[in-house]
């Protein structure tokens, strides 16, 4: 039998193998990690995509979802998608991204990614005027505890305002035989938003004073990527005088109220 | 530094064989106990296996990293890292120069504490990394950036248990001179 070698060097020893066993341990996991990520396959869903939908709270709601097929051995914990929405100008517009979800190894997780985009007064210029936005996304992700992924895209996105191009033009008033002025106001947009515009214009004709002299309610239901266009008679009473009044539109639908830039009457 | 008492000179002699009476034909020949035989192997050799070890870490620890840092700066893909080559530079010269002079002084009592020193460094440097170890690139319009300190601060792991070989290889070499290279330079029988 061989001497057994004292304790301090055995010890020693043992130290010294478990430091290089623990080297050729992490080696390993990193190889197979490596390896595992590879086999990681994201694909977004075309088909999860609906575009922008008017939201009953006066918001538009874009959704898409992101499917992560993760065949390799270590989990993806936990990966989570933020997004911007930017003006051409690059002011902030709408914030948006995904709940913080984990990908079990062998498995496909889901990440549903969304963006409410608020629609008011504030963001009026959504409303009528087509636009080029810029979508600012973040993708953060750890793979195998020990590694960490930002991903980082900018990305353009046109924006279509589901009242383009909103007139209300007044026409030439006629005085009528009973002692009323008519006034014909013609209302013209086009629903370029990827949603339908369903709602109650409201549109008021006051006078120079402010004072409102005919209100007329119109229903629409524009279909997107169509024409509105409409001539309204506003029959005022004698004692109104249009001139260098204001045509006041008003939308109401689908939780938004929105009242459009006045126009002036010569 | 000397070598430690009651080893054998470098390069030194054969172990000493036990003479044992020669065994009847059908009896097997039963083994007395063999005194512990040492040899350390000769300065050279070992100045040889110290050389070729400092000079692979160089090359993995200094070369290789800093060339693909260069490599990677050079190349139109908008690469970014807060590793500093310096530091690089710096340590992994200290690091493969200790790791070098480890089995240069194997058979003498600087074993301990060099070996724990190329162990100190080394976790000194993984740590300092750690915090710092991200990695980006940029193309066009899509940026990707991997992290991999929690990989370093798991592999300090390994040079802090090398640090506590190193400090109980420094204890037995004080303690008891001589009693680990018997050990560690014993000739099987």
């Amino acid at each position: 039998m061989r001497p057994r070698a004292p304790a301090l060097y055995r010890i020693s020893r043992a130290l010294r193998i478990a430091a290089t066993l623990a080297l050729v341990l992490i080696l390993l996991f990193v190889g197979l990690a490596f390896y595992s990520a590879a086999q990681v396959r994201p694909k977004f869903d075309p088909h999860s995509s609906t575009g922008f939908v008017l939201a009953s709270n006066g918001t538009a709601h874009l959704t898409a979802t992101l499917n992560l097929s993760n065949p390799g051995f270590f989990a993806i914990a936990p990966i989570s998608v933020a997004l911007q929405l930017h003006y051409p100008d690059g002011s902030l517009l709408a914030l948006g991204g995904s709940p913080t979800v984990e990908v079990a190894p062998g498995a496909t997780g889901v990440v549903p990614v969304s963006l409410w985009v608020p629609l008011s007064s504030a963001t009026a210029t959504l409303l009528t005027q087509d636009q080029n936005l810029t979508a600012h996304l973040w993708a953060n992700l750890t793979y195998a505890t020990l590694f960490h992924l930002q991903l980082t895209a900018l990305n353009n996105l046109s924006w279509g305002a589901p009242f383009e191009g909103f007139s209300a033009t007044p026409g030439t008033p006629q005085p009528q035989s009973n002692g009323t002025v008519l006034v014909p106001v013609q209302i013209t947009f086009r629903n370029d938003a990827s949603f339908d515009v369903v709602g109650t214009l409201t549109v008021t004709i006051a006078d120079a004073q402010g004072a409102a002299c005919s209100t007329t309610p119109v229903t629409i239901d524009t279909l997107k990527g169509s024409s509105f266009g409409q001539t309204l008679s506003f029959y005022l009473s004698g004692g109104c005088n249009p001139s260098g009044g204001t045509i006041v539109a008003t939308y109401s639908g689908n939780g938004l109220t929105y009242a459009f830039p006045p126009e002036a009457i010569p | 530094m000397s070598a430690p008492e009651g080893t054998a000179a470098e390069g030194g002699a054969p172990p000493r064989a036990v003479e044992a009476p020669t065994p009847p034909l059908s009896v097997p020949p039963v083994a007395a106990e063999p005194p512990p035989g040492f040899r350390i192997p000769s300065l050279a050799r070992r100045l040889t296996i110290g050389v070729l070890t400092g000079v692979a870490l160089f090359f993995v620890l200094v070369i290789l990293p800093t060339e693909a840092l260069s490599r990677l700066a050079e190349l139109s893909v908008g690469f970014t890292t807060q590793v500093p080559v310096g530091a690089i530079e710096l340590s992994g010269t200290a690091i493969a120069l200790l790791y070098a002079a480890r089995p240069v002084v194997a058979p003498m009592r600087a074993y301990g504490p060099v070996y724990a020193a190329g162990a100190l460094v080394s976790l000194g440097y993984l740590l300092y990394l750690a915090p710092l170890a991200w990695v980006a690139l940029g193309m066009g319009e899509v940026g990707i950036a991997l992290g991999f300190g929690g990989l370093l601060t798991l592999l300090a792991i390994v040079p802090l248990l090398s640090i506590g070989a190193g400090i109980v290889t420094t204890l037995e070499d004080f303690a008891r001179p001589g009693e680990r290279v018997r050990y560690q330079y014993r000739v099987a029988y």
